[in-house]
């Protein structure tokens, strides 16, 4: 659940964070809890909260950010790819920038592939000389 | 490379929670883990070593913190709604403890940064 937390915490924190990379993640919680809901599921759900955040303090911080969405087609990335695509669209509506990695069906849920995205989207962001 | 680890006694969640700072400059990058990991699944699972020219040419400088996830969301014997209010101390924590460690480390404006 780390990229659900990457993503959850910018999208409600946004002023304390340069931006995101959230790597194979859920942007909701169906998953763990079904169709339980409350406000505080309602809150952590940016899947959810997002398409109605009208508020443009936190709509003009968003647009500020560095977003990273990656996911792959292979193995195990249902429904992060479902979701990932939806927030796609819903940053799209919501003109918020975003970079949507939709990575191919070789790309598992699983470490190998986060060790080569993870420093791949960093030197790519990163301002400083790269490293490699 | 230079690791750090903090730990504090969290009374919200009545344990031990761990955070590890590796690296000593560059872009603050606070790190999650794979669910129900803690903040050394970075480490345990060779993300750190892959991360490790970016962090040792003093690039980035990453904070790893644990998950309650086990407590809250993914917890099979919970009901959804104390999952949902076990998951608040985290979020606390992880704010209140971490985020001072992590906004300190913040230097001149980056890509990365608001």
């Amino acid at each position: 659940m780390g990229g659900y937390h990457a993503a959850n915490f910018l999208f409600r924190f946004p002023h304390a964070f340069g931006g995101c990379i959230a790597l194979s993640a859920v942007y909701a919680l169906s998953e763990f809890i079904n169709d339980y809901m409350d406000d505080l599921v309602y809150y952590n759900s940016p899947l959810l909260f997002l398409p109605n955040l009208e508020d443009p303090y936190y709509l003009d911080e968003l647009k500020r950010k560095v977003i990273v969405l990656a996911v792959g087609q292979g193995a195990w990335e249902e429904p992060m790819l479902t979701q990932t695509r939806q927030m796609a669209e819903i940053l799209r509506q919501k003109n918020i920038p975003a970079w949507i990695d939709i990575w191919g069906p070789d790309v598992h849920h699983d470490w190998p592939w986060w060790h080569k995205q993870l420093p791949y989207f960093l030197e790519k962001l990163l301002p400083t000389p790269s490293t490699s | 490379m230079q690791v750090t680890h903090h730990t504090w006694y969290s009374p919200h969640l009545s344990k031990d929670m761990g955070l590890n700072h590796y690296g000593q400059q560059g872009q603050p990058v606070l790190a999650f883990p794979a669910q129900e990991g803690n903040h050394r699944n970075f480490e345990d699972f060779g993300m750190i070593a892959a991360l490790r020219p970016l962090i040792e040419s003093g690039a980035i400088q990453l904070f790893t913190v644990d998950s309650v996830d086990g407590e809250s969301w993914t917890a099979k014997d919970l009901h959804p709604v104390n999952a949902a209010c076990a998951m608040r101390p985290m979020y606390a924590i992880s704010w209140t403890r971490s985020y001072p460690l992590f906004a300190t480390t913040r230097t001149s404006p980056s890509g990365l940064q608001g």
